[in-house]
């Protein structure tokens, strides 16, 4: 089942996670284990944006207790949340800050929009205020790769730094990336996972005019599912070599095994069932695993009608008859749809899943949808060993990726 | 002698973007380049003080060189105040 063949294992250490339960990835589990909705109703210019009722907004969020006021003004939402994700991560793999190894180490951060607030007021003052110049920082702190740059100036890491951005999959290629870089031995550590800013007016417009959110609740499998809820904040996990991590005394969360990514190759919005199948098989190859050895899938799993459809058709397509023995969760239901962050708080939340032994729920699902024959973990978390566990994200642009990590 | 509101305006965006020490307090007399913060900072300065004061910084006009001090800048901000009031 290991694939030492393929290369290192490589353990999960550390786990930073902003969300709309607060700052720490310790309110994060406590949370979604205990199926509690981060979800509320829109208080942002909510006369201006009729169509979006509901989000999940980063709450408990300061950033005086983080940054001075003089670098939190050079640092867009996204970078924030990024870096403070980070910060805890890896805080709690317990590595030295500066890097001692920092030239064996990797940063791969995923954002689907970036710094949009920054972008946003730059055009308020040209198109708005008709003023003839914008801020001198506007660049540095829009950047879509302005978290991993900060974080390697932060943790002296002077390796492989880079951004991923694939829409809702952007953390889920860089995880799954920097988890290749780590087996493969270029790198011994890696900072990975997403960040994003939703809280924003030309974000939320945008969402709003592709009328795929929900009127209130996120319901993913659910027959009474109307659409997605949108969420935000960062989800950021150290990756380590594990003979590594086991020597310096570590604790590990869980052991990635293996990832896969695909593309529809078919169209921008409506998603197909194989090319998240190929995903999912691919993950399995991957770590070379069979359909037998998953007892957990942490879904994509929106809320909208059509996702939800297609996912579970896909995950029957790949399991086939051990489809009905895994337990399905979207947590999305809790912490709503993050975005370029989504992938990387699934990620924290199957590593923590599998760390418990403990499903998290879906929760606000009174039945499951017929046409969706998983078997879906509803409202309250399951105990259960959990071998193996599957994460998926599944990005408008038809882009797909899976992250499998067993239990250690 | 109290400070003038455009002094104090331009010495409160300095002291947040500067991080002075406390053996040397920020005056008009401060050389702007001994404080050591890095061009795209004295950018963002110059940017923040155009937008407190509703003026614009002609680079024609107003570089900073190395004798520059917090009071030269305070001068020029002030002659563009009056500049504007009078137009």
């Amino acid at each position: 089942m290991r694939p030492h063949e393929r290369g290192r294992r490589v353990g999960v250490t550390g786990i930073g996670v902003v969300s709309s339960f607060g700052d720490d990835a310790t309110l994060f589990w406590e949370a979604i284990s205990a199926g509690r909705c981060g979800i509320a109703t829109n208080d942002f210019l909510p006369d201006k944006l009729p169509g979006v009722r509901t989000a999940a907004f980063v709450s408990g969020y300061d950033p005086a207790r983080h940054f001075s006021a003089a670098q939190a003004d050079r640092l867009a939402a996204f970078t924030q949340f990024a870096m403070v994700a980070a910060r805890e991560a890896v805080r709690d793999a317990g590595l030295e800050v500066p890097m001692p190894n920092g030239d064996r180490a990797a940063i791969i951060i995923g954002t689907s929009g970036g710094g949009v607030e920054v972008q946003e007021e730059g055009y308020h003052r040209l198109f708005e205020r008709n003023l003839s110049s914008v801020s001198p920082t506007t660049v540095m702190r829009a950047m879509y790769n302005a978290p991993a740059s900060q974080l390697s100036m932060a943790f002296g890491i002077r390796g492989p730094v880079l951004c991923t951005s694939t829409a809702c999959s952007s953390a889920g290629h860089a995880i799954a990336l920097a988890y290749w870089l780590v087996r493969g031995g270029v790198v011994d550590v890696a900072v990975c996972g997403g960040s994003e800013l939703v809280r924003n007016f030309g974000v939320l417009k945008a969402w709003e005019a592709m009328r795929v959110l929900s009127k209130g609740l996120c319901r993913p499998f659910s027959a009474e599912r109307d659409g997605c809820v949108l969420g935000e904040g960062a989800g950021i996990v150290v990756l380590e070599d594990l003979d590594g991590a086991h020597r310096r005394g570590a604790k590990v969360y869980c052991e990635m095994v293996g990832a896969g990514m695909s593309s529809d190759a078919s169209d921008l919005i409506m998603p197909n069932v194989e090319g998240p199948s190929l995903a999912m098989r691919a993950a399995l190859a991957d770590g070379g695993l069979s359909s037998g050895d998953i007892d957990h899938i942490n879904a994509h799993g929106t809320g909208t009608e059509r996702n939800d459809v297609v996912e579970a058709e896909a995950i029957n397509r790949v399991f086939g008859e051990h489809t009905a023995g895994i337990w399905v969760s979207a947590t999305k239901s809790m912490h709503g749809h993050g975005l370029g962050a989504a992938g990387g708080l699934e990620f924290a939340a199957t590593c923590l899943a599998v760390h418990h032994q403990l499903v998290p729920p879906t929760i606000n699902v009174e039945e499951t949808d017929p046409q969706c024959r998983v078997t879906l973990v509803r409202n309250v978390a399951r105990p259960r060993p959990i071998r193996a566990a599957m994460s998926n994200s599944l990005a408008f642009g038809g882009l797909n990726t899976s992250l499998v990590v067993a239990q250690a | 002698m109290e400070p003038s509101e455009t002094e104090a305006g331009i010495l409160e965006i300095f002291q947040k973007n500067a991080t002075p020490s406390e053996e040397k307090p920020l005056t008009r007399s401060t050389s702007i380049s001994e404080l050591g913060i890095a061009s795209i900072d004295i950018y963002e300065i110059l940017f923040a003080i155009e937008d407190r004061f509703g003026i614009e910084i002609d680079e024609k006009d107003f570089t900073i060189g190395v004798d520059t001090t917090i009071g030269d800048l305070l001068s020029y901000v002030e002659g563009r105040q009056h500049s504007s009031l009078a137009s």
